[in-house]
């Protein structure tokens, strides 16, 4: 409600009061502002389920209507021949405009090879989407979650778009990691080969260029992607040999990593400690218990089973 | 004339959907999800405010945001988004409202209807968001809405003018009207609490 107390009715309709009814005038504007209707509270996700019908929305609508459109002239002479054809374009553009969509399921690394010779190995719980028509139009993939690319090299732009941030390029070798259920939205990306261009959507002209060996990250809190730094790419893209290195990551992104990882839930009773740091390093595959019992050392907690995983507390 | 308006909609947020806008028109679906993104919960409330049902408001904003797609070409770079969209969940609201009238015996006892819901929905703890809620409700109905346009929404004049299809001196003199009609309202509102 604070916003609306400390406003001035505008000056076209103040002007039309005589001075000395000017200052009861804006009070009463600002007064006006107690029976406002508030505003619904959305959570990110909910934004995003929205938009995410909206676009299956378009796609199936938009495109039907402009496919009519074009043979509006012809149905009116073969009105009965082609009734048959008109719905069976219909129902292939139903089809066409559908996008591809790919979901690792928990517990699993997926790999996945593009129309254009293009590599795309995912995580656990990883979800990708683009084009039936990616290869003529634009290579552009939404990603959720965390993948390693190999881009073929066609001389046009391979975009990932994730949390609001594109990560453009030609030919090269990087991972991303992006996840919608991510608390701060963050997008970590880190480059093998090649060169990389990092920025917030819409806002090229913030760019950050990466180079083999660096790494850059952004939230919807800042401007323009971190400075790059060195980073060992081997780190990054752990996950690819079912393995964890976690730097300074929040015990919460943790935890939904062993989650997806596992295939398991996690409880964590102990408000407020999801935000809190950690930094451990495993140079092979270790056993989910190991993963917790380090944590627990570390962080002064216990965990004990529940039917559908792990629960953790003080 | 361009008026501004000191408002939450402040002016980079106007100057950024202007940007958007442009995107939009050269087919941009990044910056269409943007806009979706930062006007959803704006025009949910806006169309929640007309037909006080959740689920009509999510597909009302749906539609209007499926309309901004398709004629995204005609966009024109003159006017507001803001008030395009506006508009569009505005005419489907009406649209809505008259339909569902219909099947009431007459419009106005839907439109009482809906008072009475609205009124159940949303209590002030100011005593003062009542009655002011009351007042702005018998206000005649352009007034209160190009008021309420202007207020809540934190539309500019030509918005308002745009959307509700009249000039921008209309809007003001709506507005001024009732303004001039709430100062009324008010000024009897302490009297009589002096008189108590």
């Amino acid at each position: 409600m604070d916003k609306y107390h400390s406003l001035n009715a505008p000056d076209h309709i103040i002007s039309e009061f005589h001075a000395g009814q000017r200052d009861e005038i804006n009070e009463i504007w600002r007064l006006s502002g107690l029976s406002a209707q508030k505003v619904p509270e959305y959570s990110a996700s909910d934004v995003e389920s929205a938009l995410n019908d909206l676009h299956l929305r378009l796609e199936i609508s938009g495109d039907l209507t402009s496919t009519s459109d074009k043979i509006a002239g012809w149905i009116q002479q073969y009105s009965r021949v082609l009734a048959a054809a008109v719905a069976l374009i219909a129902l292939t553009s139903f089809f066409i405009f559908v996008p591809r969509t790919a979901v690792v399921p928990y517990g699993e690394i997926a790999t996945l090879e593009l129309p254009d010779g293009s590599v795309i190995e995912m995580n656990s719980g990883t979800e990708i989407r683009y084009s039936r028509f990616y290869r003529f139009s634009d290579r552009t993939i939404e990603l959720n979650g965390e993948a390693f690319f190999k881009v073929a090299d066609h001389g046009h732009p391979f975009i990932v778009v994730a949390n609001g941030v594109s990560v453009e390029v030609t030919g090269t070798q990087f991972n991303v990691r992006s996840w919608h259920d991510d608390l701060s939205r963050e997008t970590i990306v880190t480059v093998a080969e090649g060169e990389v261009l990092f920025y917030p959507m819409l806002k090229r002209e913030q760019m950050v260029v990466l180079t083999a060996g660096k790494s850059s990250r952004w939230n919807p809190e800042l401007v323009q992607p971190s400075e790059p730094e060195s980073s060992l790419f081997e780190d990054a893209a752990a996950w690819r040999d079912f393995r964890f290195v976690f730097r300074n990551q929040s015990l919460g992104s943790i935890l939904r990593d062993l989650e997806r990882r596992f295939n398991i839930t996690i409880e964590l009773d102990i408000p407020g400690i999801e935000s809190s740091p950690l930094t451990a390093y495993y140079s092979q595959q270790v056993s989910l218990e190991s993963v917790l019992d380090d944590i627990c050392t570390v962080k002064g907690l216990r965990y004990t089973r529940t039917s559908t995983g792990f629960r953790i507390y003080r | 004339m361009y008026i501004r308006q000191a408002g939450f909609m402040n002016q980079t947020t106007d100057e950024l959907i202007e940007l958007l806008a442009g995107k939009i028109r050269s087919s941009d679906k990044g910056a269409y999800d943007d806009f979706f993104r930062m006007m959803y919960a704006k025009l949910s409330g806006f169309a929640m405010t007309y037909v006080h049902d959740q689920n009509l408001a999510y597909d009302i904003v749906q539609d209007a945001f499926v309309i901004l797609w398709q004629r995204r070409a005609g966009i024109d770079p003159d006017k507001s988004l803001k008030s395009f969209m506006y508009k569009a969940v505005r005419n489907r609201c009406l649209n809505e409202l008259r339909n569902r009238s219909k099947e009431v015996v007459s419009s106005e006892l839907a439109e009482n209807q809906y008072k009475n819901d609205e009124a159940i929905e949303i209590e002030s703890e100011h005593p003062l968001g009542n009655h002011f809620r009351e007042w702005i409700a018998s206000l005649p109905e352009r007034q209160k809405e190009a008021f309420e346009l202007s207020r809540y929404e934190g539309l500019n004049h030509e918005e308002i003018a745009d959307l509700m299809n009249i000039s921008t001196k209309t809007v003001n003199n709506h507005i001024v009207a009732a303004m001039a009609q709430l100062r009324k309202c008010y000024q009897q509102y302490k009297q009589n609490n002096q008189q108590n």
